[in-house]
C-alpha cells in the first residue's frame, strides 16, 4: 500500500501535495485528456464518416479509393501481415533515430567546445539539407547494399538535422547572466556544460526530436521504396501496381499511427522531464 | 574606515591565531605597501581594495561608454558598504569588476591586499534577478555553489537546511522556483550566494524587482541575516533609504562615467528599526546623500 502510494507520488507529481483517490485522479485526467484532444478526435471521426459516405454515395471504385470500412477490415483481417512489416519499419526508424540522436549530441557538443569546429562544420550542416535525399537513396543501394543499413542511413539523413540544429540553438541560447552566476560560483566549463547548458537546451532538443519523430517515418519509407523485401514502405510500393488499394491505405494508416506514437512518446517524455521549466503547463508543487 | 561594533570583535577573533605579530595590529597599511603585506595576517588588509579602477566599453559603430572612472574603495571584513547612484552610473560594472567578471582597463582590484588574486570563484555575487535554475528545487538551487565546489551532497544539504530556517525558506526546500513569490526567490538566491562562505559578498540591487512592502521586509531581514556574519559586503542600490537602513558606509556615485563623489560613515545603532527613518541623524544623512546625488545631476 505504502509503496503504491509512493509510486503514485512519483508518477503524478501534480497531485503529490494533495493525494486524491485513484478514481478521482482518473476522472481529472480523463477530463483534461478530452479537453486537450476531444475536438481533434471529433474532427477526425467526422472526416472518416464523410469519406465513407461520399465513397458510397458517389459509387467510387474500390481500387481508386476504398471506403474507410474496407481499409479497417483489411487491418483487422491481416493483423500478422501489418504487424510483421510494421515491426521491420519500426526497427529502421528506432535505430535510425538513436543513431541520429547520438550523432546530433556529439556534433552539438563538439561545436559547443570548439568555435573553430563550429565555424568550419556549421555551413556544411546547412548545405547538407539542400541535397535531395530522394535522389541520394538509390546511391546508398550501390554503396552499402540492400540490407537494413541503407534504410537506417536515410532515416538518419532525415532526422539528424532538426535534432542537431535545435540542440545547437539551445546550447547557444543560454542566458548570459546565468553564465556569469555560474562563473562567480567558480564553475568549470565542464560543470557549466552539464549543469547549465545541457539543461537549458533541453526544451530545444525536444522541439527537434518532435520534428525528427515525424520525418523519421518518411525516411524509413523512402529507404524501403528504393530497395527492400519487407516493411510498410515496401508493402505500399508492391501493392499499388496490383491495385490493392485498401492494403495501401491500411499500410499508410499504420505508418501514420507509428509516427503519431513516436510523437506522443516524445511529448510525454518532454512533459515529464521539463515539468518545472517556465512555460510548462504542469509545474511541480502546483496545487 | 567605519566605526561599527562588528569591526573590533572581527579583528580580534581573526587575530587569535596570530598573536605573535601583535605589533602589526595597529593601523593596517594600505595595499600599496606591497612588500609588507606578506607578513600581515589577512584580517588586517581590506577584504577588497579597488584602486583607480577605470572601465570603458567599446562598442562597434557606437560611441564608447565610460562606465567607471578612477574608482577607489576599500571594504573591510565585517563591513557593509553601500554604493548609491543614479541608474546606469556604472554601479553594476563596478561590482562586475570586483567579482572578476570584468577586468578594469586600468587600476587594480585586490583581495586581502593581493592585486593578482584570482577573483572569480572567490567573491559571492547576488544579481538583481534571482537567476534560479527552474529545473532545480529550492534546496538544490541553494546548494549549487557547494555542489560546484565539490562538497558532498549530504553535507551541502545539511548546511543549506540549517541556514534555510534563518532565511525563512525552510518550508519551501522542495518547491520549484516557478511556484515561489519574488521575495522568496530572492531569499533562495541569497542563500545560494552565501552558502559557499566567501569573504566578500556583492549584492546588485537585490530588491529592485520587488514591491515596496516586500522590499522593506527583506531589507530588515537582510540586515538580520547578515549582521551576524563576518564578511565584507558591498551592495549597490539607487534607494537612499535602503542604503542607510543597511550600510555601515555609503558611497555616492556620479552619473556616467561613475566616480565616487561622497563617502559617508553611517553612525546609527543596529539593528535599525523601521522608524529610524524619523531619527534626526538618519534624516540628516539622507539629506547629505540626496544633495550629493542631486548636485551631480544638475551639474
Amino acid at each position: 500500500m505504502s509503496s503504491q502510494q509512493q509510486i503514485k507520488e512519483l508518477t503524478t507529481p501534480v497531485d503529490a501535495s494533495n493525494p486524491a483517490s485513484s478514481e478521482h485522479t482518473f476522472a481529472i485526467r480523463a477530463r483534461s485528456f478530452i479537453r486537450a484532444w476531444g475536438s481533434a478526435m471529433l474532427l477526425a471521426a467526422l472526416g472518416l464518416v464523410l469519406w465513407e459516405i461520399l465513397v458510397r454515395v458517389l459509387d467510387v471504385q474500390t481500387w481508386i479509393l476504398p471506403p474507410v470500412s474496407l481499409i479497417l477490415a483489411e487491418l483487422v483481417d491481416k493483423p500478422d501481415l501489418f504487424l510483421r512489416h510494421a515491426s521491420i519499419t519500426a526497427q529502421e526508424i528506432l535505430i535510425g533515430f538513436a543513431v541520429s540522436m547520438t550523432f546530433a549530441g556529439v556534433m552539438a557538443t563538439a561545436m559547443f567546445w570548439s568555435r573553430l569546429l563550429e565555424r568550419s562544420v556549421y555551413p556544411f550542416l546547412i548545405a547538407s539539407q539542400t541535397i535531395p535525399v530522394f535522389t541520394l537513396a538509390p546511391m546508398l543501394l550501390i554503396w552499402i547494399g540492400t540490407g537494413i543499413a541503407p534504410k537506417i542511413v536515410v532515416v538518419v539523413l532525415f532526422t539528424f538535422f532538426p535534432v542537431t540544429i535545435n540542440l545547437m540553438t539551445g546550447l547557444k541560447s543560454v542566458d548570459s547572466d546565468m553564465v556569469d552566476m555560474f562563473r562567480t560560483l567558480g564553475a568549470s566549463r565542464w560543470q557549466m556544460f552539464t549543469k547549465l547548458y545541457i539543461r537549458s537546451a533541453l526544451p530545444y532538443l525536444f522541439a527537434g526530436l518532435k520534428v525528427a519523430a515525424v520525418v523519421s517515418v518518411i525516411g524509413a519509407v523512402i529507404g524501403e521504396w528504393i530497395s527492400a523485401a519487407s516493411g510498410l514502405g515496401w508493402l505500399i510500393k508492391t501493392s499499388t501496381p496490383k491495385f490493392q488499394t485498401e492494403l495501401v491505405f491500411a499500410a499508410i494508416f499504420t505508418l501514420s499511427v507509428m509516427a503519431a506514437l513516436m510523437f506522443i512518446a516524445i511529448a510525454l517524455l518532454q512533459s515529464r522531464i521539463l515539468r518545472n521549466y517556465p512555460g510548462s503547463n504542469a509545474q511541480g508543487g502546483e496545487s | 574606515m567605519s566605526q561599527t561594533s562588528e569591526i573590533p570583535s572581527t579583528v580580534h577573533t581573526r587575530n587569535d591565531d596570530s598573536l605573535s605579530s601583535s605589533a602589526l595590529n595597529t593601523d593596517p597599511p594600505r595595499s600599496d605597501a606591497g612588500e609588507n603585506s606578506a607578513a600581515l595576517t589577512r584580517s588586517e588588509l581590506p577584504a577588497v581594495s579597488v584602486r583607480d579602477a577605470t572601465k570603458t566599453f567599446v562598442r562597434p559603430d557606437l560611441s564608447p561608454i565610460e562606465a567607471v572612472d578612477a574608482v577607489s574603495m576599500d571594504v573591510a571584513l565585517g563591513e557593509f558598504v553601500v554604493i548609491v547612484g543614479p541608474s546606469g552610473c556604472g554601479k553594476s560594472t563596478l561590482l562586475n569588476i570586483i567579482a572578476g567578471l570584468v577586468e578594469p582597463d586600468s587600476g587594480t582590484v585586490g583581495l586581502e591586499g593581493d592585486n593578482e588574486a584570482q577573483r572569480i570563484g572567490r567573491v559571492a555575487y547576488m544579481h538583481q534577478i534571482d537567476l534560479l535554475l527552474p529545473w532545480r528545487n529550492v534546496l538544490s538551487n541553494a546548494t549549487l555553489g557547494l555542489e560546484i565546489a565539490g562538497i558532498p551532497r549530504a553535507d551541502a544539504d545539511a548546511k543549506a537546511t540549517e541556514l534555510a530556517q534563518r532565511f525563512g525558506i525552510a518550508d519551501f526546500l522542495n518547491a520549484y522556483p516557478a511556484t515561489l513569490s519574488g521575495g522568496m526567490r530572492q531569499r533562495v538566491a541569497l542563500l545560494r550566494a552565501v552558502l559557499p562562505e566567501r569573504d566578500v559578498l556583492l549584492l546588485d540591487e537585490p530588491f529592485k524587482a520587488l514591491d515596496a512592502i516586500t522590499r522593506a521586509e527583506l531589507q530588515r531581514w537582510l540586515s538580520d541575516v547578515l549582521d551576524r556574519t563576518n564578511r565584507a559586503t558591498v551592495m549597490v542600490t539607487h534607494d537612499v533609504e535602503e542604503a542607510l537602513m543597511l550600510g555601515d558606509r555609503v558611497l555616492v556615485m556620479s552619473p556616467r562615467p561613475g566616480r565616487i563623489v561622497l563617502e559617508l560613515d553611517v553612525d546609527l545603532p543596529r539593528p535599525r528599526p523601521r522608524d529610524i527613518v524619523r531619527d534626526s541623524k538618519f534624516v540628516d544623512y539622507k539629506w547629505q546623500l540626496l544633495s550629493a546625488l542631486d548636485d551631480d545631476l544638475t551639474r
